[in-house]
């Protein structure tokens, strides 16, 4: 049985959390995973990014959109049996969905003219679409991002960014670097990562953000900031705005993520960086509270580890 | 980005919680069980019916046509609801999804609030329409036939060269007027929008009738176009009223230049970005490559950049709303 190209129902794992109807675009069969994207039967509300599609298009008995920007993994168990194969669309659709995310040539219409202004209701309709995903598919996003378990004996895991990554590029190979490091940053978002409390206080730190625009970073600064403002939310641990406060801000801020982290009791801390800074530093002053237990520092970017290091007690 | 204030009407709070209070053991089987037998019956129309209440805060002028949320304008909006729902299939959209009784029961309530912003998309297009009417009984529009009506541009002998869905797709990404708060629909277009969009239709169609303008409309104007809490900044204020008389006409003066200095490729690639077309799709209807769509792209922000890089900022908001609405009518079809 082949998925890729089914309509599904899927379901969360272990709590009531509405289901939602979803198109899957591919399956990974050694994690039993699915990449999915939401359908929605809002066709009015419709955008660029999503394509409409006629009943004669899934077989469903409505219409529906695929949003193209609104996708993350779910685990094949997640698929309502009970419900099935709901519809089914052709190659041809999967090419578009691909052709519209690569702004190839997407030969099929679009829903609607683009999102451009926060005060159009379907920006609203869109941030609700992509948190009903989201909560969704948390948990498998979570599992696939982290690898091991996180029931692993040394504790969870903790995603995050790595602050020094912040850091106003100096050239244009960095500022390049940096441009990835926020798209990479976007992708995660949408796929259901939490980003911390602190990137939106540098996120609207005037002084940091005037250096990015002032090197030419206007983009990736601006994205990062309209994503820190749209998600950023604080998880465990917290930094305290003494500590947001002071010091040099990005290596502070780093110490202190580390720090609250070890002390909480998380086993891995995953880092998002940029690739030459994943090089350059490995030297992480760990203050106290680390607790006992091997803990593992690993950066990682374009989603692949560049450097793993393991914390040693001080 | 500020929030300039997503608030009020049915659009804004459609995924809001619901009472889940009365809710029966074994109710979303029941449901199922009802919809399997006879689609829609008693149980789902007494869900409905709870639902409709929530139209209660609403303002009933929009929403209700008429004064007050009695028991006849809830029970008409209930009609409307359940056509809706059996029309447009959401009723099985809801069967295929909820996943329990708290779940058909916010999908009801969401269907209830899509029904209001129907009916004052509704409302909007019937204005749009009456204005649309009036413009073409005057210059460059003429009168084709009377029984039944029919309108074309005078002088114009064009025959219909465009795909109806290209049409509408072009036409909604017109820059939209603000809504105008709870109480009024909105205007949806600016009068020179309105004329550049009948002017399109015309030369796409060759001539039009009541009917199929009606259409057109219904179709281009959907409920996010029409809601009160649409407010486009991207151009599509009307700033004329803002204007004295003397940065209008160098605002139209640029415009002018502005329009004639953008090349057939350049106006196609930004018409294609303004409707939401990739580079991929824009470069295949020129039949040129990708990266010479982004050349042109480029090109054409810089004659825009040049043209007002040193004007006043009402003026610039003026001549970029009115430059969109050329831009789109000029190359969206090709």
């Amino acid at each position: 049985m082949s998925f890729v190209g089914g309509i599904y129902r899927i379901d969360a794992m272990a709590f009531a959390t509405p289901s939602a109807l979803v198109l899957v675009t591919s399956f990974d069969e050694p994690t039993q995973s699915l990449s999915v994207t939401l359908l929605s039967p809002d066709i009015e509300l419709g955008g660029s990014a999503d394509l409409a599609l006629a009943v004669t298009d899934t077989g469903l008995p409505y219409k529906v959109l695929v949003e193209s920007d609104i996708f993350s993994y779910a685990w094949v168990a997640q698929i309502n049996p009970a419900r099935g194969e709901l519809g089914r669309v052709s190659d041809g659709v999967l090419r578009s969905l691909d052709a519209l995310r690569n702004d190839d040539q997407v030969g099929h219409a679009v829903a609607g003219p683009p999102i451009i202004e926060r005060s159009d209701p379907r920006w609203a309709f869109k941030l609700s679409e992509l948190s009903r995903l989201q909560v969704l598919t948390a948990e498998c996003v979570r599992s696939l991002v982290d690898g091991e378990s996180t029931t692993a004996s040394c504790g969870e895991n903790l995603v995050g960014i790595d602050p020094i990554a912040l850091s106003v590029p100096q050239n244009e190979s960095e500022r390049l670097e940096f441009h990835e490091l926020v798209l990479e940053l976007a992708d995660a978002v949408r796929g259901g990562w939490a980003m911390p409390g602190w990137l939106v206080e540098l996120a609207l730190d005037d002084a940091l953000v005037e250096a990015h625009l002032a090197a030419d970073g206007f983009d990736a600064i601006t994205l990062l900031r309209r994503l820190a403002l749209e998600h950023g939310r604080e998880v465990a641990p917290p930094i305290s705005e003494d500590l947001l406060a002071h010091g040099p801000r990005l290596k502070a801020i780093k110490d202190a993520y580390l720090s609250a982290a070890v002390a909480s009791g998380v086993g891995n801390v995953w880092l998002w960086t940029r690739k030459s800074f994943s090089f350059q530093h490995h030297e992480v002053t760990l203050l106290e509270g680390v607790r006992t237990g091997a803990t593992h520092l690993r950066y990682f970017s374009e989603s692949t580890v560049l450097t793993e290091k393991e914390l040693v007690h001080n | 980005m500020v929030d300039k204030g997503i608030a009020g009407g049915p659009l804004a709070d459609l995924d809001e919680a619901v009472d889940l209070s009365d809710i029966p053991a074994n109710g979303l089987e029941a449901l199922l069980t009802e919809h399997s037998s006879e689609r829609l019956g008693p149980l789902w129309l007494a869900e409905i019916t709870k639902a409709a209440n929530v139209a209660k805060r609403y303002n009933s002028r929009t929403y209700a046509r008429s004064s007050l949320w009695d028991e006849s304008a809830l029970s008409d909006l209930v009609q409307d609801v359940v056509e809706r729902m059996l029309v447009k299939s959401q009723i099985e959209y809801i069967c295929d999804v909820a996943n329990d009784y708290g779940h058909a029961r916010a999908l009801i309530y969401r269907q209830v609030k899509l029904t209001l912003a129907d009916r004052r998309q509704k409302t909007s297009v019937d204005n749009l329409f009456d204005r649309a009417k009036e413009r073409l009984a005057e210059p460059p529009f003429e009168v084709r036939s009377a029984k039944p009506l029919v309108w074309g541009l005078a002088g114009s002998e064009a025959e219909p060269d465009a795909s109806f869905d290209r049409l509408t797709a072009t036409l909604a990404a017109l820059p939209r007027l603000p809504g105008l708060g709870k109480d009024r629909a909105s205007a949806v277009w600016t009068r020179e929008t309105l004329e550049e969009a009948l002017g399109l239709i015309c030369r796409a169609l060759g001539a039009v009738g009541e009917d199929s303008l009606k259409k057109i409309l219904d179709d281009t104007l959907t409920v996010f176009a029409t809601s009160e809490v649409v407010r486009d900044d991207a151009g599509s204020n009307d700033q004329s009223n803002e204007l004295d008389p003397a940065d209008l006409a160098v605002a139209n003066e640029a415009l002018d230049r502005l329009t004639a200095a953008l090349t057939r490729e350049e106006t196609t690639v930004l018409a294609g970005k303004w409707l939401g077309n990739s580079d991929g799709d824009i470069a295949a209807r020129l039949r040129i490559s990708r990266p010479t769509v982004a050349k042109h792209k480029d090109s054409a922000f810089a004659k825009v950049r040049d043209e007002l890089a040193s004007s006043k900022q009402s003026v610039i908001e003026y001549v970029f709303g009115r430059l969109q609405a050329r831009v789109i009518t000029m190359g969206g079809m090709t």
